[in-house]
């Protein structure tokens, strides 16, 4: 299969790979994965007054994997929640030119972001509820 | 295409030794193999041929309890996803990403001895959730295979399909 240059790019360096503290109160986490190809991917973002300040990835999987998750962390840098929210696998798709074979992977850094910020947003809710313990 | 067991002719059941497989294999070979279609037209060889193939492909799927139950499933319309799952936990997600890198941080520092390790834990793993899903499907097939339970089964076959993933990607070969 012939890999774009982006995604070999995204590969050779990824951006922003690394943890932040799942349990952190402006950490929102995400975790995917694909059984048929065993792929695991982890984003989080670090929010700070509505606006995405960090984000980090860990991708076990193939190059589009990897890259997929590389660039979801760039897009994702100094947006807000909204904003955040809107990104789409196609986009990923099309910036990546992913072969038809690859476009789970973008599905998976969509599914990933998407959780990241429910995770996110729960974490808020359950911050401004009285305790139930 | 028919589904494996049909191929076979061998019930729609987890439960096959691989004695009655082979036995299954065996009776079909009497009938196909492509040396009693020596002296047969060229047409007739291929399609016995091409059946034969199909056979050996069958009874290969069908040896592996992983594949045989991913067969059952897909025949009652619960093929294990494409693309991204549904089923499993964040919790065991995580478990997964967590030998992943405990194998990557093994690889690279070259500690094979932690590597073996890691590979007979997940070992350990894989043939423990066997033994469970096998379980699985004995209760569901004495329960009369109540469609309630099939959202369970694919999920315990998932989770082990995911544990024999990682333990083949620790092979350190790039799938890239």
């Amino acid at each position: 299969m012939v890999y774009s240059d982006k995604v070999i790019d995204h590969y050779e360096n990824p951006r922003n790979v690394g943890s932040l503290d799942k349990d952190a109160m402006d950490v929102g986490t995400g975790i995917v994965g694909a059984p048929e190809c065993g792929d695991v991917m982890k984003l989080q973002i670090q929010v700070e007054g509505g606006v995405i300040k960090d984000a980090k990835f860990k991708t076990f999987g193939c190059g589009s994997a990897i890259a997929s998750s590389s660039l979801a962390t760039e897009w994702l840098k100094g947006r807000t929640i909204a904003e955040a929210t809107a990104i789409r696998n196609v986009d990923i798709v099309e910036e990546l030119a992913l072969p038809p074979v690859k476009i789970h992977c973008s599905v998976l850094a969509e599914d990933a972001i998407k959780q990241a910020l429910a995770d996110y947003q729960n974490k808020q809710k359950g911050a401004s509820a009285p305790s139930e313990d | 295409m028919q589904d494996p067991f049909t191929l076979l002719e061998l019930p729609h059941t987890f439960d096959l030794e691989a004695c009655v497989l082979r036995g299954a294999l065996l009776k079909g070979s009497l009938r196909w193999h492509p040396d009693r279609f020596a002296l047969a037209s060229a047409v007739e060889r291929e399609v016995a041929e091409d059946h034969m193939a199909a056979l050996n492909q069958a009874h290969e799927k069908l040896s592996d309890p992983l594949h045989r139950a991913e067969s059952l499933l897909a025949l009652h319309g619960h093929a294990l996803g494409n693309g991204t799952d549904q089923t499993s936990s964040p919790m065991f997600l995580m478990e997964m990403m967590e030998m992943k890198e405990e194998a990557e941080a093994a690889l690279a520092s070259g500690d094979i001895s932690q590597l073996k390790k890691i590979s007979a834990a997940l070992r350990a793993n894989e043939h423990q959730r066997i033994h469970a899903i096998t379980l699985a499907f004995r209760d569901w097939e004495t329960a009369g295979r109540p469609d309630a339970q099939l959202d369970q089964l694919r999920g315990l076959v998932t989770e082990a399909v995911y544990v024999r993933r990682t333990i083949e990607g620790m092979r350190p070969a790039p799938s890239y």
